[in-house]
């Protein structure tokens, strides 16, 4: 059992694909960031680990269009558990829906989302990882941690799914009683 | 468009002073991100609650809202308001944010459940006065003094509650049973909270003048006790955990910080007090609806002195003096 404490990341590493930020003399492994957003995304992480790779070698900032982002942004969200982000997509809409009501946020969103959404993603695993990394837990907290923070949530993505179907059936139901 | 910004400014501004002092006064132990993920939380319950409602009056032989009004005031209270939005609320405090590595106290537990709330309130308040349109000063006025404080309260009774199972890790049936309380007892008051309001509106027909003075003594004694409690575990949660260090993240709040919610606390006691003094002149002179004027304003005096709580004063001090 190792119990070496995670060293502290520099922001300067934090740029570098492949900095170190777990050493492991005796076994003589080494841990990349890389390996800690591997472990926090969880499923579907080479996706995302392709844009970030992109992005750390400076080739494109955007992370590339994301179908799942751009077509049902909510479920998305609270399936990534990026709960600040639904609770401002909803709010925003709500306000926007009723000051614009002509204009609405419908294709708006799901443009910038399905352009934004893996770039939003890795931000929110950069700055959680971050968080996590200042700990400096043994590593095998640090890994359980990780998954605990990261990963996905089913129930979360049904809870997103629920309230964008019952926005659109209703929105449909409200054009069809204004028709 | 500016009369529906002004419509939303209003809408949000009670949650806000209210979700303003409660993650001021818990900062430095909550932190920025747990504090947004609990507001994010709320408003997604908000949502939730809502789309469950039109799903199901869109899907054929399942009239939601029709049921509602087949139900007795009691029946709607407690189905309708009282048991899914309140079970909403506790499920998501307890597999979101008690999962999350930043809470690790009851005081996070605490802080977090009274934002569930208040972020829940505030998308509740904008639909109400958007479908309020014609009137939405008063009902804005109205919600702002009783729905909004009302849900906090609900969080408040649901985080004390959440909070305690949490300091009794070594006791899994005290913490069961507390857990148990943390969900059914902000059921319980939502419930009686709404009845009296709920019997008024579904008995509207044959209301006559003694019924609805029964409601309205029923729905100020629930007001009652609902501030009283709110004060109580206000008050053990905010200033006695300080002397009980049953926390183990127990950090002053800036003092600095407090100070301009000192002020507004003043100024809602000014305005109940105010409120209470105009009730009591109407009561005198025997003019109706006094007691509409007294209702509103036991919520906004009960988080005006709230707002007014600080930690004990040997620790203030201690911590002005320590050397940095």
């Amino acid at each position: 059992m190792t119990d070496i404490a995670v060293t502290q990341e520099e922001p300067a590493q934090l740029k570098s694909a492949d900095s170190v930020i777990h050493d492991l003399p005796e076994q003589g492994t080494v841990r990349t960031s890389r390996d800690d957003l591997r472990d926090f995304i969880g499923p579907n992480a080479e996706r995302y680990l392709r844009a970030y790779d992109l992005r750390q070698a400076r080739r494109r900032f955007l992370g590339g269009f994301s179908l799942a982002a751009a077509f049902i942004p909510l479920a998305w969200l609270m399936y990534r558990k990026m709960y600040i982000a639904a609770g401002i997509l909803l709010l925003g809409s709500l306000i926007i829906g009723l000051v614009m009501p002509d204009i609405g946020p419908g294709v708006g969103i799901a443009g910038a989302f399905g352009v934004l959404g893996k770039t939003l993603y890795l931000s929110h695993a950069e700055s959680r990882l971050r968080k996590i990394g200042a700990r400096h837990l043994p590593l095998a907290e640090h890994i359980a941690l990780l998954k605990r923070a990261g990963g996905v949530s089913w129930v979360g993505g049904a809870i997103g799914a629920v309230i964008m179907a019952g926005c659109v059936l209703a929105a449909i139901a409200a054009h069809g009683q204004n028709g | 468009m500016l009369i529906r910004l002004l419509l939303i400014f209003f809408a949000l501004l009670p949650g806000a002073l209210l979700a303003g002092f409660f993650a001021t006064y818990f900062r430095r132990r909550l932190g920025g991100e747990l504090a947004a993920i609990a507001l994010g939380l709320g408003i997604i319950s908000a949502f939730l609650i809502l789309a469950v409602v039109w799903l199901g009056d869109l899907l054929p032989g399942l009239h939601l809202t029709d049921l509602t009004s087949a139900l007795s005031g009691f029946g709607q209270a407690f189905l309708v308001a009282g048991l899914p939005e309140e079970t909403v609320k506790f499920l998501l405090l307890m597999t979101v944010i008690r999962q999350h590595e930043d809470c690790d106290s009851g005081g996070d537990l605490f802080c977090s459940a009274v934002l569930i709330g208040l972020g829940f309130a505030a998308v509740e308040n904008i639909l109400y006065l958007a479908g309020n349109s014609g009137n939405w000063l008063s009902v804005g006025l109205l919600r702002g003094a009783l729905a909004v404080p009302g849900h906090a309260i609900f969080g408040i009774v649901m985080g004390h509650y959440a909070a305690q199972a949490q300091r009794s890790p070594t006791s899994p049936r005290r913490r069961f049973r507390l857990l148990a309380f943390a969900w059914l007892a902000p059921v319980i008051i939502h419930t009686l909270y709404d009845f009296p309001l709920m019997t008024l509106a579904a008995d509207v027909s044959d209301s006559t003048a003694s019924l609805e003075d029964s409601q309205a003594s029923l729905q100020l004694f629930v007001l009652l006790v609902a501030a009283a409690l709110a004060w109580f575990i206000a008050r053990q949660e905010l200033v006695s955990i300080y002397r009980n260090r049953l926390d183990h993240d127990l950090e002053l709040p800036s003092t600095r910080a407090l100070i301009p919610w000192r002020i507004v606390g003043g100024i809602m006691i000014l305005g109940a007090i105010a409120c209470f003094g105009l009730a009591a002149w109407m009561m005198q002179t025997g003019q109706d609806h006094a007691l509409m004027l007294f209702l509103p304003s036991i919520f906004p005096l009960t988080f005006g002195c709230i707002m007014q709580m600080r930690p004990p004063k040997e620790l203030r001090n201690a911590t002005a003096s320590a050397p940095v």
